[in-house]
């Protein structure tokens, strides 16, 4: 990692309109977030916090029909929408964690593994041990499964498959991980769990996180931005949103008159 | 509370048979539910009703079978069989061999005698008609001359002169007739003759160079403008033959002399078998007489009873006297079986030494100057030692053999189901066994899965993973429109489109190498395997595309995330994940396959026989037939109740059996694997 | 990767050429998916269109009234190829060769060949496929609909529920053959018949007579007949309809049925008034794709129905005197000419020239139009139905 890079936001909203079909979900995001600090989006259901979050790696190609109105996102300091960028490169650089932990069908290993194998530069078996087990103590599992990386992966507790899949994204070696609501399907004890390793993480990861949960929002996120009806509508640091928060509506939403 | 509210919630209407109305309308929707277990079990009871008497009834044939010596002499036949496939290569090889020097010629020979005649077939009804107004119009023709000639002779009475000329305009009014329509029939006949030789049906499985072609086209036109005489290239070609054989033939006169030695050296084991041979049949004959004697007996007896016409009483008495109730004479004649083992010995002892001898003046096969009869001289030497141990095991056999041993009951089930012969309606003893049957069913069975199923799941990932909203809504309704596809006209379609064309394919001389190419037969197992795979395309695709749809979107989203293209994502977890319900699928159109009745029926041949594997894949263009395609053939036509009828029966058990098995095994799998993805 | 990244100035550019050899494998990939996908269709087609190119010019003519109505009027019968006076050679079917030769008694034709069941028309069999499907459907449709009633609104969960939806599977993967064999063992040689005392037959089961007539029961099957038909086609297609109904039936959402019970009206009551009316629809859509599939056996007729040879219509009874039971019976039971049977007569049972070809790819022609008819109109209603029903 070279200085010019942190010079620059890991990731930059400008002027941004997305729209699934006609439907402008998203209007007129700007925003710029920081290398190594975790960022978390808030709002009520359908604010768009999700669709902006998958505009980060282009998952959000998947939906038919969404794309980008105007505007663009810059992710390490390169236009995503531009056509020699490669998705694939993209997403390994930017990993994804899901609301519902989704590990594949497959043993705990090759879960982990499976960045690797299909990326298109084969490594050597000892390599890719190595990875695998760096990706797991990184995610805080390696003590957990070490002994039985060849059993499947639906074996684990909720939590721990959750944690599968963040090492599963760490093994790409990205520089931004999205989580998107990672703990909305975890008990208490597990959701702490995750909430732990998010800081543990920021050291070396740019992290965002979009979350329902605004007590987890304080405990993890550096800035916070609150969306409302696809409005970006404040964007600071998390202590200064939840203390002193400068619109209506931010107050509002985090005092729970409506969610 | 007091009992008039409570009523009040009670059930009302009571009715028949105490049951509520509410009960009687749940039981009768019950009812037809539980239908379908027993129609299931109605299934096994009827199809078990009428196979029931099978197996007693092939054991007590197969007893009569031993009992009566047929098992005896076909212990023996063995030696004969094996010899004749013998000396067939052999005599193959030495007339490849002779002709080794004219086979150009000869070939053009033959395409020429095999074209001729689809031409005559063209043409027949012309023909034939043409030779009956010949026939009118040389008996006129005759009879015209004959009474001319009889009028100017002298002394004639006048009554037979008026009457030999009143009847002269006649002839030459017949004559006046004929003549134009047979000039018109002639002409018709060579147009008709240009015309099939213009296309290509004729020539069909010819391989003739276009000037061979053409020389043959002409010799068949003059053959049919001059009947009498032979065309000079025809007759030029046969001179060529006749004089190159002749030439050829002192050469191998050692190679004659060995193959007619072999050849010869069978006729004692055959004369030692014919008197055997028939005196088995004899008794099988007497023995199934002896069977339903006593039935008949009582039949005359009561007939006799019933009558009241004293002749006829007395008639039918006789006959019921007459009826041998006794047993046939198994033991007498046996012992002459017996008698005739160290017999048997001796004629295979000498088999040996002549066959030895023979074998000993054969030509090495490198003197050989013709690759078949080089082949073929391979094949009679590598199969020797094969027919030698079973001259041995037929020697041991036929000394181990005992008329009165009881056949074991597992052996004549197993007959049945591991029997590689299918023989029914033989005068000498009919045999069933499933094998050939089976084997033919599963061979097909086999190609179609080979065949569809790249082409099913191919189109199943592409359809759901990869196509657009506009291509599924019309490649979805297009596939369930050829599941509507009947059977019966893919199997129209295959008997009158597919095999001509494959056949046509396979001769394609760039095509040559592929195993079985070029293709003997039009209906074959390759057409019925290919029209099968067409049927099962629609079954397993939708299943398989259920399969792939039910692959919880959390891991497309998941791989994608993770860097891995479309294609990856589709390859390493979709389909993965999707597995057990395409194996699922897989075994589902297996069943469906083999029980498909129509398509093997119209195409597969109808040749009841376990197709040879010695070629390889080249089985593909064996005739074959299946255990679908004989029930559908042959229940129509056998007596109710005979044991060929329970054999059919038996068969559609096994069929049975097989669809309950893959339908069970394909739940299991699905059952087993589908644990994950909630 | 790194030092990629700082010659483009793009993070994300495509890394190597291993990647570009990839993505061409990939994109080869695709191609071929899509390859197989179309190759399916185009074998449809090519089986389609051969069927037209050859089938079409017997059906439609060129003159008014378009279409060949002797083929769709008369039964078949046998084609007799002739020559006439011109020595032209000329087919017509027997019985209006007849007609020709009665009315030109001068003339001199010579017969040339004949080809049973290839000349006339296909009146029989498609009268005959169109009762055979009509029987099956009736029963089909009736148990079927009752059992998924039962199995999708009565039923709780439990070993016979369970036992119930395995029978149905397996049912479905049965062979039409062995249901063939089925029906010809229980329907044409073991099921109850109504014959006079004296005519009981020697295969009979079991027989009792009934008391104060002359008639007896007797268990003794109704011979290859359309009811047997019928009713092993019925039974072959259950399944399909059960499967069917009860996707209807579980369409309907379950709010309707609370709602119902919840105004006190009984269970038979919510399903007939809230239930059934909505679910009608999707089981009679269900109900056609089926026939199209029951039109298109074979096996299952073979023995239990069909014949090849009828030289009359199946309401015209023998007997004229016949009381209207007698007739109802007759009618029933009697043997039919049945589309596919027929083309599997006209395709393998006789021997084969030029001059079956009409019948064979009209009659295939036939049948394929009627069966794709029915199939198209069950999609298209089932969009219909899938468009309109939101709940």
């Amino acid at each position: 990692m070279n200085n010019s890079d942190d010079q620059k936001p890991a990731i930059e909203v400008e002027d941004l309109h997305f729209a699934y079909g006609e439907k402008e979900v998203l209007r007129n995001i700007n925003l710029k977030i920081r290398h190594r600090e975790v960022t978390a989006f808030i709002g009520p259901s359908g604010c768009g916090k999700s669709t902006l979050l998958h505009a980060f790696n282009r998952l959000s190609d998947l939906v038919p029909g969404a794309r980008i109105k105007s505007g663009c996102v810059r992710v390490l300091g390169k236009d995503i929408s531009e056509p020699d960028v490669d998705t694939t490169q993209l997403r390994k650089k930017v990993g994804m964690v899901f609301q519902k932990y989704n590990p594949f069908p497959k043993s705990i290993y090759e879960n982990v593994a499976f960045g690797i194998r299909v990326d298109a530069n084969r490594r050597g078996r000892s390599e890719l041990d190595g990875i695998v087990e760096r990706s797991l103590r990184r995610a805080a599992l390696w003590d957990e499964v070490k002994d039985r990386l060849d059993t499947s992966a639906f074996g684990l507790s909720g939590g721990q498959q959750q944690r599968l899949c963040i090492a599963r994204a760490i093994a790409n070696g990205p520089k931004i991980l999205l989580m998107d609501e990672p703990c909305a399907a975890l008990d208490p004890l597990s959701t702490l769990r995750i909430e732990q390793l998010i800081t543990e993480l920021k050291v070396d990861y740019t992290i965002v996180i979009v979350t329902h949960n605004m007590n987890q929002a304080t405990r993890v996120s550096d800035r916070t931005a609150f969306l409302y009806m696809g409005d970006l509508v404040e964007y600071d640091e998390t202590m200064k949103i939840f203390q002193r928060p400068r619109e209506e509506r931010t107050r509002a939403y985090i005092s729970g008159l409506f969610s | 509370m007091d009992s008039g509210k409570q009523r009040r919630f009670a059930k009302r209407g009571k009715g028949f048979l105490g049951l509520t109305r509410a009960d009687a309308i749940r039981y009768f929707f019950g009812g037809n539910a539980s239908l379908a277990i027993f129609i299931l079990l109605l299934i096994c009871v009827f199809l078990f009703k009428e196979a029931a008497g099978f197996l007693p009834g092939h054991h007590a044939g197969l007893t009569k079978w031993r009992r009566s010596g047929q098992e005896f002499v076909d212990i023996l036949n063995v030696a004969v069989d094996g010899h004749t496939r013998l000396g067939s290569a052999l005599n193959i090889g030495y007339f490849a061999e002779l002709n080794a020097t004219s086979k150009a010629e000869q070939q053009q020979l033959f395409s020429y005698r095999a074209v001729l005649q689809r031409v005559k077939g063209t043409v027949r009804g012309p023909a034939g008609r043409l030779k009956k107004l010949l026939k009118e119009f040389t008996e006129a023709g005759e009879k015209l001359a004959e009474a001319e000639q009889d009028l100017a002779g002298a002394d004639l009475d006048p009554a037979r002169q008026a009457s030999l000329r009143a009847a002269l305009p006649g002839y030459r009014a017949v004559i006046a007739e004929v003549e134009p329509r047979i000039a018109m029939l002639e002409e018709r006949i060579a147009e008709g003759v240009a015309e099939a030789l213009a296309g290509d049906e004729v020539w069909e499985g010819q391989n003739l160079v276009a000037d061979d072609r053409e020389a043959v086209a002409e010799a068949i036109c003059d053959q049919f403008e001059a009947a009498e005489q032979k065309h000079p290239w025809v007759a030029g070609l046969e001179d060529f033959v006749r004089e190159k054989k002749a030439e050829r033939t002192p050469q191998l006169a050692g190679f004659k002399e060995a193959v007619t030695a072999f050849r010869n050296a069978i006729r004692p084991v055959k004369d030692l078998i014919s008197p055997l041979r028939e005196a088995a049949s004899e008794l099988k004959q007497q023995a199934i007489a002896a069977e339903s004697a006593p039935k008949r007996k009582a039949a005359l007896l009561a007939g006799a009873e019933a009558t009241n016409d004293l002749a006829e009483r007395a008639r039918k008495l006789a006959a019921a006297e007459a009826v041998v109730v006794a047993a046939p004479p198994y033991d007498e004649v046996a012992e002459g079986f017996y008698a005739e083992t160290a017999a048997f010995e001796a004629v295979v002892a000498d088999l040996r030494k002549e066959i030895d001898a023979a074998v000993e003046a054969l030509p090495a096969t490198g003197e050989l100057a013709d690759p078949s009869a080089r082949e073929n001289l391979e094949r009679f030497r590598n199969s020797l030692a094969d027919y030698r141990e079973s001259l041995d095991r037929a020697v041991a056999r036929a000394k181990d053999w005992r008329h009165d041993e009881p056949y074991p009951q597992v052996k004549s089930f197993l007959v049945f189901l591991i029997g590689k012969e299918w023989i029914t309606n033989s005068s000498w003893h009919d045999f069933y066994g499933l094998m050939p049957l089976f084997t033919g069913s599963l061979l097909i069975s086999m190609i179609a899965l080979v065949v569809s199923v790249p082409f099913a799941l191919g189109a199943a990932i592409y359809v759901n993973q990869m196509a657009s909203r506009r291509e599924q809504n019309l490649i979805k309704p297009a596939i369930e429109f050829i599941q509507a596809i009947p059977s019966v006209v893919l199997g129209f379609f295959g008997i009158m489109v597919l095999g001509t064309l494959l056949r046509d394919v396979s001769q394609v001389s760039w095509l040559a190498w592929v195993p079985g190419f070029p293709l003997q037969e039009r209906l074959n197992i390759l057409n019925a395997g290919l029209l099968l795979a067409f049927m099962a395309v629609p079954t397993i695709f939708t299943l398989c595309e259920d399969a792939l749809n039910n692959v919880p979107q959390a891991y497309a989203s998941g791989a994608l995330a993770l860097g891995a293209t479309r294609m990856q994502t589709i390859l390493r977890i979709i389909v993965p994940t999707a597995l057990s319900g395409i194996i699922a699928a897989v075994l589902l159109g297996f069943g469906r396959i083999i029980g498909e009745t129509m398509v093997v029926l119209l195409v597969a041949g109808g040749k009841i026989q376990i197709p040879d594997f010695s070629k390889g894949i080249g089985v593909v263009g064996e005739a074959a037939h299946t255990m679908t395609g004989i029930i559908a053939q042959e229940t129509g036509e056998v007596d109710r109740g005979s044991l060929h009828w329970r054999a059919l029966f038996m068969v559609g058990l096994v069929l049975f059996s097989i669809s309950l098995a893959v339908n069970w095994g394909a739940q299991i799998i699905l059952r087993r694997f589908q644990r994950h993805g909630t | 990767m790194s030092d990629q990244e700082d010659r483009t100035g793009n993070p994300f550019a495509a890394p190597s050429r291993h990647a570009d050899r990839r993505a061409s494998r990939e994109r080869l990939l695709a191609v071929l998916f899509r390859l197989l996908t179309y190759a399916i269709l185009a074998c449809a087609m090519g089986i389609f269109l051969g069927v037209v190119i050859r089938g079409a010019p017997v059906i439609f003519q060129a003159q008014a009234p378009f279409i060949n109505t002797d083929f769709f009027t008369q039964l078949p019968e046998t084609l007799v190829v002739y020559e006439d006076a011109q020595g032209e050679v000329r087919k017509l079917s027997a019985t209006r060769f007849e007609e020709m030769r009665s009315a030109n008694p001068d003339r001199q034709f010579s017969i040339v060949d004949s080809y049973s069941y290839s000349g006339g028309g296909i009146l029989g069999p498609l009268v005959g496929t169109a009762l055979l499907i009509a029987i099956c459907m009736v029963i089909s449709l009736s148990v079927g609909i009752a059992a998924a009633i039962y199995l999708n609104e009565y039923s709780s969960k439990g070993r016979f529920m369970a036992a119930v939806r395995l029978a149905i599977l397996n049912l479905a993967g049965v062979p039409s053959i062995v249901f063939g064999l089925f029906g010809l063992g229980l329907f044409c040689l073991a099921a109850p018949n109504l014959v006079p005392v004296d005519e009981i037959a020697d295969r009979s089961i079991f027989s009792f007579a009934i008391p104060f007539t002359s008639a007896a029961i007797s268990f003794e099957g109704w011979g290859a007949c359309m009811l047997a038909g019928g009713c092993t086609l019925a039974i072959m297609i259950l399944p399909v309809i059960i499967t069917a109904a009860e996707e209807s039936l579980r369409a309907v959402p379950h709010g309707f049925r609370e709602a119902s019970l919840a105004l006190g009206a009984t269970r038979w009551q919510t399903i007939r008034k809230s239930v059934l009316p909505y679910a009608f629809p999707g089981m009679l859509t269900a109900s056609i794709l089926g026939i199209t599939r029951v039109a298109g056996e074979t096996a299952p007729i073979m023995f239990t129905a069909a014949v090849a040879h009828k030289d009359k219509l199946p309401w015209i009874g023998d007997d004229p005197e016949a009381s209207w039971i007698g007739r109802l019976l007759e009618f029933f039971f009697q043997s039919v000419q049945a589309l596919p049977y027929h083309i599997y007569t006209v395709a393998a049972k006789i021997p084969q020239s030029d001059y079956n070809r009409d019948m064979q790819y009209g009659s295939v022609f036939v049948f394929m139009a009627l069966v794709f008819f029915f199939a198209a109109l069950s999609i298209w209603l089932r969009a219909r139905i899938r468009r309109k029903l939101h709940w």
